[in-house]
């Protein structure tokens, strides 16, 4: 697997940076494949529902937490944007 | 010996919904029953059920065994692996397995599945220590607040009357059981008077809407800023709610504005502590004041604010400066200056601060809570270093290797110097136009 961000990876970092205040943080810096929340990046639950919103607002989906696979997909940038994608088709 | 019921609701009335299983008070205590059969005599319980319904179980257990709860402020291998070795015959109950943790644990899964009925009301002595508290420091120590059954009890008793939920109500908590404001809320209550509780435990605004519409009316929401302000910003479509109940940290009056007429609640912000349980309400859409619960009394001293109240161990220093304006209203002026709450976290900044100073390359700097406003509520603390050798990635590497996720300052801004007084001091208002200076020029 790349270590690059795919454009959609990238557009998506973006929104995490904005959307936090990540300041100090370039969304190029976010690796894909990187622990997301709880790791280096200094990201915890608060910053996973404040991105949610985020994200209902610029992809127009719901994240949710109460199934095994929606847990995954916060793990790292990569799975995020998969179920974020993966969520769209289904809109 | 004095004793107190473990409820005063009888067996037949609802406590929760378990996912849809409604679950009254003389089956809950049939399963609670057969789980302190499993447990040894009077053993400290380390609660680590994740489920509102296991762990709710697992407290009456625990209690009507002679035992206590202990009640760790986070479930990292290395702070349970300290709770075993320091209390002896702790004994861990999990509903799930836990990350890393190889020490043996109960599984309640069988207790739960009851489906048997106890109509007896188990009698508790009231001095029985029932819950340990420990609430989390910024590097991970953390200190503990005993809880005597008659506290847990008579706080009930005392939340039930002042909170006032409409009888009947259905009660979604978007916060854990385990810590205070969970615990009294979307455990103890439902034991106490007609509410039940939904087992449930929402995060995001999908999950919290779609678990609102699962249950009746009258619709209690126990939640925090943080939440509401998600469900506000998401445009969330929510259904009637009665009464909406917001602690852990300060609520805007526009947030509680919107929160009331998105959902058509009252919304009732709680002041208390882990150590006092909660203490003050307010309407805080319409009032500045809080209104003291009549069984506390509070004294101001050079050094602050204390709580007293006959069902507590002892008199409650509060971390935050209050202005009395008469024995039962008071307003509240802002946090004791060094001591922050992050997410129902505790840290100090000074201590933090030591952190930032102690990273190689770093000459001066200050971790600080900026000042909260309607637009940007002060979630996040901040930090101002002086490191002409670092970057700031550096530096936020370094930091996230020593404190807790919460407390890791955004933004952190990388200046020439601090505005230090003569004598070495940091005077508070030079450091906030420091701070908005670099905002700019970031912004």
């Amino acid at each position: 697997m790349s270590t690059q961000q795919s454009p959609q990876e990238h557009e998506l970092a973006q929104l995490i940076v904005s959307s936090l205040n990540l300041e100090d943080l370039s969304p190029e810096e976010i690796e894909p494949e990187k622990q997301l929340f709880g790791g280096e990046y200094g990201l915890d639950s608060i910053d996973a529902l404040e991105l949610a919103v985020a994200i209902s607002k610029q992809y127009g989906v719901q994240l949710k937490a109460d199934d095994e696979r929606n847990r995954h997909a916060f793990a790292n940038l990569r799975a995020l944007n998969e179920h974020v994608q993966s969520l769209r088709e289904q809109g | 010996m004095t004793t107190l019921p473990l409820t005063n609701r009888s067996p037949d009335e609802l406590v929760m919904l378990h996912d849809d299983e409604p679950v009254s008070i003389g089956r809950f205590i049939a399963r609670a029953g057969m789980l302190t059969r499993q447990l040894p005599e009077g053993s400290p319980v380390i609660n680590l059920c994740q489920d509102r319904h296991a762990f709710s179980v697992t407290f009456a257990a625990a209690i009507m065994g002679g035992g206590c709860n202990l009640l760790p402020a986070n479930r990292l291998k290395a702070t349970v692996d300290e709770l075993v070795s320091s209390f002896d015959g702790a004994v861990v109950v999990a509903d799930r397995p836990l990350e890393g943790f190889t020490g043996a644990y109960v599984d309640p899964t069988e207790a739960l599945e009851s489906q048997d009925m106890d109509r007896g009301i188990p009698k508790i002595p009231a001095d029985q220590l029932a819950a340990v508290v420990f609430t989390s420091g910024s590097t991970g120590r953390s200190s503990r607040i005993e809880k005597p059954w008659q506290t847990l009890h008579d706080s009930s008793l005392i939340n039930l009357a002042q909170l006032d939920p409409p009888p009947g109500a259905r009660v979604l908590a978007t916060v854990p059981p385990q810590h205070m404001w969970g615990l009294e809320t979307s455990v103890l209550m439902p034991w106490f008077g007609p509410v039940t509780v939904a087992s449930a435990h929402p995060f995001f605004v999908a999950d919290i809407c779609r678990q609102l519409d699962r249950i009746e009316h009258p619709r209690v929401l126990v939640s925090t800023p943080v939440h509401l302000r998600a469900l506000v910003e998401s445009d969330a479509e929510l259904p009637a709610i009665e009464r909406v109940y917001s602690a852990t940290a300060p609520l805007s009056r526009s947030l509680a504005r919107d929160i009331e007429r998105l959902s058509g609640a009252k919304v009732v912000e709680i002041y208390g502590c882990s150590e006092t349980g909660c203490l003050a309400r307010r309407q805080t859409a319409r009032v500045e004041d809080w209104q003291l619960f009549e069984a506390f009394e509070l004294t101001s001293d050079g050094d602050g604010t204390v709580a007293r109240a006959a069902h507590l161990p002892g008199p409650v220093r509060l971390m935050d400066h209050l202005a009395l304006r008469t024995d039962a209203r008071f307003r509240l002026l802002g946090r004791q200056s060094d001591l922050v709450n992050i997410a129902g976290k505790r840290a100090s900044l000074a201590e933090l601060t030591g952190i930032l100073l102690d990273i190689p390359g770093v000459l001066d700097g200050v971790i600080f809570q900026p000042p909260e406003t309607d637009d940007a509520p002060a979630t996040r603390l901040a930090a101002l270093v002086v490191a002409p050798n670092l970057e700031a990635a550096d530096i936020r590497r370094a930091l996230g290797r020593r404190v807790d996720a919460a407390f890791m300052p955004r933004p952190l801004r990388l200046v020439e110097r601090l505005p230090r007084a003569e004598t070495g001091k940091l005077p508070r208002q030079s450091l906030l136009q420091l701070f908005a200076q670099t905002c700019r020029q970031a912004g």
